[in-house]
């Protein structure tokens, strides 16, 4: 009798970053409930994949569940799958990373079930065909990609329900492709759809397989958990008789089936990702500065590692912040969730402090490299001392877009900021518009006559009359505690006759302490006066707690308290003072009064009742109105402490 | 037949009065002929109303209906005729409106010298040696007064700047020589026997190749010039003129001992006070001064204007950093300095170096560039561009405008890098003044330049600078970017901070052998211009190619 094999792939991850509160959600609707319907079926067949990050949640916070879970999975018939160490999506990482990553990720499998994984589970499927030299290496057989990889490459239906061979460089790697439609109707259609649909593939021997892949979370979190659990135990029971679909593992395939080949397959991924990232993943390292920001924070980490012939601990660091999830954007947070991407940065700055705590090589008081840290072929300035990092890029605004405290435990980045893009679904939302510059901090603007927070906060076009903002400072000179910039801008209040003002602005670091001071000075550069309305913008990101979380606030000059959600606006003002329950407070302090603008930094993001505003960042904006007569400066000093 | 007396017919001369570097040849050259033992005689135009140069009237003669007077002065042991009346007497030297009368009355003046040298107590001369086209119709002049005289000196004909002036024979008719005056001239190997206007015909009437064709031996100022350059003198005159043709370098008479001495005498005491030092002061001492002191405080006429009309024009593109008058505030910060000099012409390439300095500063934001030059009608587009750039680099960029004697000589003593952009450049003294300073030079590969600059690509530690090609912007900011780079990180040592900015490998991996690579660099500077670039080296090439013009002469 015809039959179709059928591989039912379950992905169980959680991202490193994620809220305890969510953990917690997710464990209790989801996780428990298929653990317990795969123990109520122990002659079923499942293939599982943990991820790294999950497995670790796992140990700390669920480890009953764990233990259950690991006598389940030795007791039953199923196949666990490795993958990457920390779910780290393969192609926007260093070679050398690969083979960490699916080495590491193979023995932490190893380590909490006692199996030996043969396939792997590639993090978002996304392909890359060098792939193969460092799943060999690994010691993987074969992975899981989408048919879609498949049929770009120019396969037939036929292929993609088979397993294939690919190559590079003479090392061969197995191929089991997922079947997309399969993934739209299981579990959201009837059983009996499903089984009609499957058995379509239906041969003599059985050969073509049909390989579902996916969330774990779709049983129990994306939908309610006792329907779900419904759903699942009948097409269970419905399988366990099935006479026409057999439920195997990959393994269990190939002992049977073998594999066809060669393929050769481009890079890719499964439909939806291919559409977000218009066709390859690294794209989104490209589309958002902030998750340039967080890779290449990874590359900068990565040589110093090197460098600093690093301890494992800081190299176990470093691969947990390459967890995929805050790299990119789909339809749902991502890049979005500051908790995730705070978290990247957490991993990288403790593995950069534990390497330099352990060679001892901030014992000097500070260093500043110029590199070009964002490969946009400008050179950056990073400044690193011993308990903070901070990084500056002249030519763009000269603005400070990372921020490192390096204190241990305390490891954030204080400007883990969100500008907000241009999203395909935001297209019809006719009042908003994407940021013009990056929302980071210290960069200044010249606001026309009365322009307010709201055209700042919205960007209003043209309420900055100056070309500050993004100006290509001049890196004028640096030593021992300081960096100064310089940049000749123009006030194009009055189009025919624009007004050059110098600025002069210098960075100084307290060398052993925890404060940022930014010295200003604006001058008139013209022989006639100027009444110019000067500001300096901050985005700072009060830290998130993962545990309780409860929203950060902030105090405005001492007296007005109001959580980071709300704005505020003042005539006349010297200080923020920003609290979080999972840090200590950050004060931000200008030197002289001047009007305050506050206000959350916040995203769009779709949901399925509609939109979303998501908070990432606090906004804090001094203007100094004044007058100068020719030649004459102003002057001011902005502090952030912490 | 050695050589006893030598005439120089000129149009400036650096006592008399200077346009530009032409002024320094002949009374260099001349000075340091008389310690050779020659007698040397400047003819030229005073330029100005008799007695205004310091000359002492010798005659007043009416040459062709103008009265002329004939003063004379000595300088350095050199002896100056300077005729004035009538055209002679006006003081923009090379006024388009006045410049043909000028150039015949004094074929004409010479005319009656050659008669009556005698009268003023001079020798006769055994070679007269003519400079740049202005002198050409003086040199037929010559020719033609002493046709029948039964003696002739060598003539020879030396081009600092070939312009291809037009010649009409009715100048030359002015001058009172005839179209068909017959006279022989020695052309691609062959004696010709020609008239005026044959002899102008085969000169295409360019004035330069008539002078070549009418001189015994003709020169200019590099071999690069005489025969590479494809707007140099053969490219453009004519290969038939390579047999009579010959180099005389120019020299300076600046010494660093003297220059430093200059220095320390106008600034000791404000250096002391600056410094904290009585004396040792190093380079890096001086460049401190200058920049944040010296710059920002000259004297009260300074910086002197040769133009008021120009320089009011000017003026009003200048705005902070720029002071009233055309005075400059102080630079605020210290760093890598470059400087220029030279007059705001196309040929300077100063807008060039204008569109470099965003990119240098780009790559090494503490670099200084002082631009120390002279503006001229024609170039104010150069001094707005200058202008502009200075405003919107007020960390890095500082033009003075005009003449700022207070401090030239400290300004090359400060810097670290000399900057000469030339499009072309048929010698380029301000690379030997540069040089001897102890600059390297980033020099456009054309003319002399590329004689009077080693390039450390090529000579690695006895090289003196960096050559690029003319007129991109591109190539001489990343070369001004290295070398500027290359001697800050040799004074500081900071290689960590320096080396990854210079591109050029030869330079990295000379400061890698030896940091001290920046001071051996200057040193060799130095001695390239005190032993090969000296009057007194262009005072033994001039007498050759004068017994040369002796031996050889029709």
């Amino acid at each position: 009798m015809p039959k179709t094999s059928f591989i039912f792939a379950i992905h169980f991850h959680q991202p490193v970053g994620q809220l305890r509160h969510v953990l917690d959600r997710v464990q209790r609707n989801s996780y428990e409930l298929l653990l317990r319907v795969m123990r109520d079926f122990p002659e079923m067949h499942f293939t599982l994949h943990f991820s790294g990050p999950l497995l670790l949640y796992w140990r700390e916070y669920y480890p009953d569940f764990l233990s259950r879970l690991v006598d389940y999975v030795k007791k039953g018939n199923v196949e666990v799958l490795g993958g990457t160490f920390s779910e780290a999506a393969l192609p926007i990482l260093p070679s050398e990373d690969r083979v960490k990553q699916l080495k590491m990720g193979r023995e932490l499998v190893e380590e909490v079930f006692g199996v030996e994984p043969r396939g792997a589970w590639l993090p978002e499927r996304v392909w890359d065909p060098t792939l193969p030299v460092a799943l060999r290496e690994a010691g993987y057989e074969y992975v899981i990609l989408d048919d879609e990889v498949g049929y770009r490459a120019g396969l037939w239906k036929g292929d993609v329900h088979r397993a294939q061979l690919t190559e590079y460089s003479g090392v061969r790697s197995g191929v089991f492709f997922i079947d997309a439609p399969i993934r739209y109707i299981l579990p959201w259609r009837t059983q009996e759809e499903v089984f009609d649909y499957l058995k379509g593939f239906a041969t003599e021997s059985g050969e073509q397989y049909v390989l579902w892949g996916s969330d774990a979370e779709k049983f129990g979190e994306w939908w309610d958990p006792a329907p779900a659990e419904a759903w699942l135990r009948r097409f269970l029971d419905m399988l366990r008789h099935a006479v026409d679909v057999e439920l195997l593992t990959p393994s269990e395939y190939l002992r049977r089936f073998g594999y066809q080949g060669p393929v050769y397959l481009y890079p890719g991924s499964y439909d939806k990702m291919m559409e977000w990232s218009g066709g390859y993943f690294p794209n989104f390292v490209r589309k958002y500065r902030e998750s340039n920001n967080m890779h290449k924070k990874m590359l900068y980490v990565k040589e110093k590692l090197e460098q600093l012939e690093a301890p494992g601990e800081a190299w176990l660091e470093y691969v947990t912040g390459q967890c995929n999830d805050a790299y990119w954007h789909g339809l749902f947070g991502g890049i979005y969730l500051a908790h995730l991407r705070q978290a990247v940065y957490e991993h990288f700055i403790r593995a950069e402090r534990v390497a330099e705590e352990r060679r001892g090589t901030l014992d000097v008081a500070s260093r500043i490299i110029e590199t070009d840290f964002d490969y946009d072929g400008r050179k950056e300035v990073l400044v690193e001392t011993r308990r903070a990092n901070y990084y500056i890029k002249p030519d763009d605004g000269g603005t400070l877009f990372e921020l490192d405290v390096k204190e241990p435990g305390d490891e954030y980045n204080l400007v883990n900021t969100m500008s907000r893009y241009g999203e395909p679904y935001l297209s019809g939302v006719a009042w908003y518009r994407p940021d013009w510059y990056r929302r980071v901090s210290f960069r200044e603007h010249i606001w026309r006559s009365g322009a307010g927070i709201w055209d700042w906060l919205n960007n209003t076009p043209f309420v900055d009359v100056s070309d500050f903002a993004l100006g290509r400072y001049i890196l004028e000179d640096y030593g021992e505690g300081f960096v100064r910039l310089v940049y000749t801008g123009r006030d194009w209040s009055d189009h025919e006759n624009p007004k050059r003002i110098l600025l002069v602005k210098t960075y100084r670091f307290s060398l052993d302490g925890s404060v940022l001071e930014v010295e200003y000075r604006w001058r008139n550069m013209e022989n006639s006066k100027i009444k110019p309305r000067l500001s300096v913008e901050l985005t700072l990101t009060p830290r998130l707690s993962y545990e309780s979380g409860e929203i950060p606030w902030y105090t405005v000059d001492g007296e007005f308290n109001k959580n980071v959600r709300e704005h505020h606006v003042s005539p006349w003002s010297r200080s923020v003072v920003l609290h979080s329950q999972a840090f200590r407070d950050v004060f931000v302090e200008n030197e002289k009064h001047a009007a305050l603008w506050v206000a959350p930094i916040e995203t769009l993001s779709r949901t399925e009742k509609g939109l979303r505003r998501e908070y990432q960042a606090l906004g804090i904006v001094f203007i100094h109105e004044v007058e100068l007569e020719p030649g004459e400066s102003f002057s001011t000093k902005i502090k952030v402490g912490w | 037949m050695a050589v006893k007396s030598v005439w120089m017919l000129t149009f400036e001369a650096r006592p008399i009065v200077k346009v530009g570097g032409l002024g320094e040849v002949p009374p260099n050259l001349a000075a340091s002929l008389v310690k050779k033992g020659v007698e040397a005689v400047i003819v030229m135009p005073s330029h100005a109303p008799a007695g205004l140069r310091g000359e002492e009237k010798r005659a007043e003669v009416d040459i062709g209906g103008t009265r002329v007077i004939v003063g004379y002065r000595e300088w350095r042991g050199v002896k100056y005729v300077l005729f004035s009346g009538g055209p002679l007497d006006d003081p923009r030297v090379y006024a388009e409106d006045t410049m043909m009368d000028k150039v015949a009355l004094l074929a004409k003046a010479l005319g009656w010298l050659l008669l009556n040298y005698e009268k003023l107590g001079l020798a006769r001369p055994d070679v007269i040696h003519f400079h740049d086209w202005h002198s050409v119709i003086a040199l037929l002049k010559a020719r033609r007064e002493l046709a029948d005289k039964g003696w002739r000196p060598g003539l020879v004909y030396h081009i600092h700047l070939l312009v291809e002036k037009r010649v009409e024979p009715s100048l030359i008719a002015r001058a009172g020589v005839e179209e068909d005056f017959r006279h022989r001239v020695r052309l691609g190997g062959r004696v010709l026997e020609v008239t005026v206007r044959d002899a102008i015909g085969m000169a295409r009437g360019i004035a330069e190749r008539l002078g070549a064709i009418e001189s015994d031996v003709f020169v200019t100022v590099s071999r690069t010039y005489l025969r590479e350059d494809r707007d140099g003198v053969l490219n453009r005159l004519g290969w038939d003129l390579e047999e009579k043709s010959g180099v005389i370098y120019n020299g300076t008479d600046w010494r660093y001992r003297d220059a430093m001495e200059e220095v320390l005498k106008r600034h000791g005491n404000a250096l002391a006070k600056f410094t904290g030092k009585r004396d040792g002061y190093t380079r890096h001492d001086l460049r401190r001064y200058f920049l944040l002191q010296a710059l920002g405080n000259m004297p009260g006429a300074e910086p002197r204007q040769l133009d008021k009309e120009l320089f009011k024009k000017i003026q009003e593109w200048l705005a902070p950093p720029f002071k009233p008058n055309g005075k400059v505030e102080p630079f605020e910060t210290d760093g890598p300095l470059v400087i220029t000099t030279g007059r705001l012409s196309r040929q300077k390439g100063i807008d060039v170096l204008a569109e470099a300095v965003p990119r240098v500063v780009e790559e090494l934001g503490n670099v200084k560039f002082v631009f120390l030059v002279l503006p001229v009608w024609g170039g104010e587009e150069y001094a707005r561009q200058l202008a502009e750039l200075t405003k919107d680099y007020p960390y890095n960029v500082r033009t003075v405008f005009g003449i700022a004697p207070s401090i030239y000589r400290l300004a090359h003593l400060s810097a670290d890098v000399f900057a000469a952009p030339s499009r072309w450049e048929p010698f380029g003294i301000m690379a030997l003044e540069a040089m001897v300073t102890g600059n390297p030079v980033v020099a456009s590969a054309v003319g002399g330049l590329k004689e009077i600059v080693l390039d450390i690509r090529r000579h690695g530690l006895e090289g003196t600078g960096l050559h690029v090609s003319p007129g991109d912007p591109y190539e001489l900011a990343d070369a001004i970017r290295d070398m500027a780079a290359f001697m800050e990180a040799s004074r500081t040592g900071d290689l960590d901070r320096y080396m990854p900015k210079i591109g050029e490998a030869k330079l990295r991996s000379l400061l890698e052998e030896i940091v001290d690579a920046g001071e051996i660099i200057r040193k060799n500077a130095v001695e390239r211009v005190e032993k090969k670039f000296t009057w007194d080296n262009a005072a033994d090439m001039a007498l050759e190619v004068y017994e040369r013009s002796v031996a050889s002469k029709l």
